[in-house]
């Protein structure tokens, strides 16, 4: 199935609700929204689209809003259940470690900026490196601060599109991002992360495994409440991509990096692959950090 | 002592259902006192859940429609089913406090998303378990004490996004006016 295919087969409904570029907000005309739903065949996204209250012809961003603001505090709860936080920094910790001078991490779709907030309370990523957190959706950033301001937490999110980035990070990381995006997109989202001069990145998803789509189903049900939420929960899983997909797309956009997996699909037990990164670095930088992940580096593989 | 059992067996089920109410309506990190005091909710609510049951079912003995022997030996296939379903539990909870992050995952990615996922049923499977055997009377009784367990958690659900309020609303601005463009 091509990548245009597969998104128009698996909607997501985040995307269709809410319309913002880099700088400004549109409105969403919410009819033409249910209409594509309905003729692509989604007659219960289109049901679950047409809930969202309306104001004259486009979706009330007020609503829009408290439901995406819910669907994210309950993508939250999951990357506590799964401990996101520690998974990432296990990866990340030991590239930070490795680099000289001062390491800005910069987390691109943050949403609520979780992962950013986590490594900001836990100082996970060492006292000195710096979190940003950067999503074009500006109801959800203002959230993302609110949250940090209220636990006094030391990191800063600013409003940005994945595509160009003018956050410049040593690292950049994201988490349920990647599969909003086409495999042509990739190549373009991998090539703004090297052009900014960063070292490397680390962009986590879900595993697209033979057991994916029920355990998405499965943990949707029974840990989410927001219809919305479940549905794109699942949804997000169905479009998930191959390993080979993103390691093609880092080589295509990002060619002075090697792509790298951790747990690359199939070569473990697929239950504890939920979150899976694609790795990027600067091939000098290699060889160390194998050498610096330890016992973990033989889950790493140079495809 | 199945009495005693149960009612441990429900409080626990109810905490459980107060924390999972909370959990997903909260933004913060520290969530450690919020967690707590939902879960003591949870349980607030299962004892009094029991405390209407326990009124329930006295009532039933004293007006005729049950009796004690039937009671006890109806919870005793009904403990049977739940004491099953909490071993499975607790030996996920076991996992989820492991030290490894692998065995974490496994636990919540084999017993304790699943484990939610089945309650219901398991819960069902109690009630069906109480009312084999038993007389019509106890059967009602144990599927009126199911689908009380079973109201719990969504009552908490209305009671925590009532309370949402308190700890994500502020947080959410104010619906705020981008430049429309016309089409
Ligand atoms: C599924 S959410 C994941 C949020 C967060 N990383 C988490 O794990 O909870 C995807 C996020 O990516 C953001 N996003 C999607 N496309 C983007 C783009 N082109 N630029 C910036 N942010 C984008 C959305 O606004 C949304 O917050």
């Amino acid at each position: 199935m091509s990548d245009r295919d597969r998104r128009r087969r698996y909607p997501e409904l985040s995307d269709l609700i809410v319309d913002f570029t880099a700088t400004e907000r549109l409105p969403v005309r919410a009819a033409d929204v249910i209409a594509t739903l309905e003729a692509d065949g989604h007659r219960r996204s289109a049901k679950l689209a047409a809930t969202i209250r309306q104001r004259g012809e486009f979706f009330d961003e007020a609503d829009a809003d408290a439901v995406l603001l819910r669907s994210h505090l309950e993508l939250q709860r999951l990357a506590e259940e799964i401990q996101h936080g520690q998974r990432v920094t296990r990866l990340l910790r030991p590239l930070v470690d490795m680099l000289d001078g001062p390491v800005t991490i910069v987390d691109v779709g943050c949403g609520l900026g979780y992962l950013v907030r986590w490594f900001a309370a836990t100082r996970s990523l060492g006292a000195d490196t710096r979190v940003i957190g950067v999503d074009f959706n500006r109801t959800l950033l203002d959230a993302a601060r609110a949250l940090a301001d209220a636990e006094q937490l030391d990191c800063e999110f600013v409003a940005g599109d994945a595509f160009a980035l003018d956050q410049a990070a040593t690292v950049y990381i994201s988490s349920g991002v990647i599969h909003h995006f086409t495999s042509d997109d990739l190549a373009d989202f991998f090539a703004a992360q090297e052009r900014a001069g960063a070292s490397g990145c680390f962009h986590f998803d879900v595993a697209p495994t033979a057991i994916t789509p029920f355990g998405a189903w499965l943990f949707h049900r029974a840990r989410m409440r927001e219809p919305l939420a479940r549905h794109d929960g699942v949804h997000s899983a169905l479009r998930a991509h191959d390993d080979d997909v993103l390691v093609d797309a880092v080589r295509a956009g990002a060619t002075g990096w090697t792509p790298l997996l951790f747990d690359a699909v199939g070569r473990r037990m697929a239950v504890l692959n939920v979150m899976r990164p694609i790795i990027g670095l600067r091939p000098e930088l290699v060889d160390a950090y194998e050498r610096e992940l330890g016992p973990l580096a033989t889950r790493l593989s140079r495809p | 002592m199945i009495a005693v059992t149960l009612c441990i067996l429900a409080l626990a089920d109810a905490s459980f259902s107060g924390f999972r109410a909370h959990a997903g309506r909260d933004g913060r990190i520290d969530k450690r006192a919020a967690k707590a005091n939902a879960a003591a909710i949870g349980a607030a609510a299962g004892a009094g859940t029991l405390i209407a049951l326990g009124a329930l079912i006295l009532g039933s003995i004293g007006i005729g429609l049950t009796t004690y022997d039937g009671l006890v030996d109806a919870g005793g296939r009904m403990l049977l089913a739940y004491v099953i379903y909490a071993t499975v539990v607790a030996c996920g909870f076991a996992g989820y406090f492991s030290r490894w992050l692998e065995v974490r995952s496994l636990a919540t990615m084999l017993v304790l998303g699943p484990g939610t996922f089945a309650r219901p049923a398991v819960i069902l499977a109690g009630a069906v378990a109480a009312a084999t055997g038993g007389s019509a009377s106890v059967g009602l009784l144990a599927f009126i004490a199911a689908a009380a367990m079973l109201l719990i958690e969504p009552a908490l659900w209305l009671w925590f996004d009532r309370r949402q309020e308190s700890t994500m609303i502020p947080f959410a601005p104010a619906p705020r006016r981008f430049p429309h463009r016309r089409h």
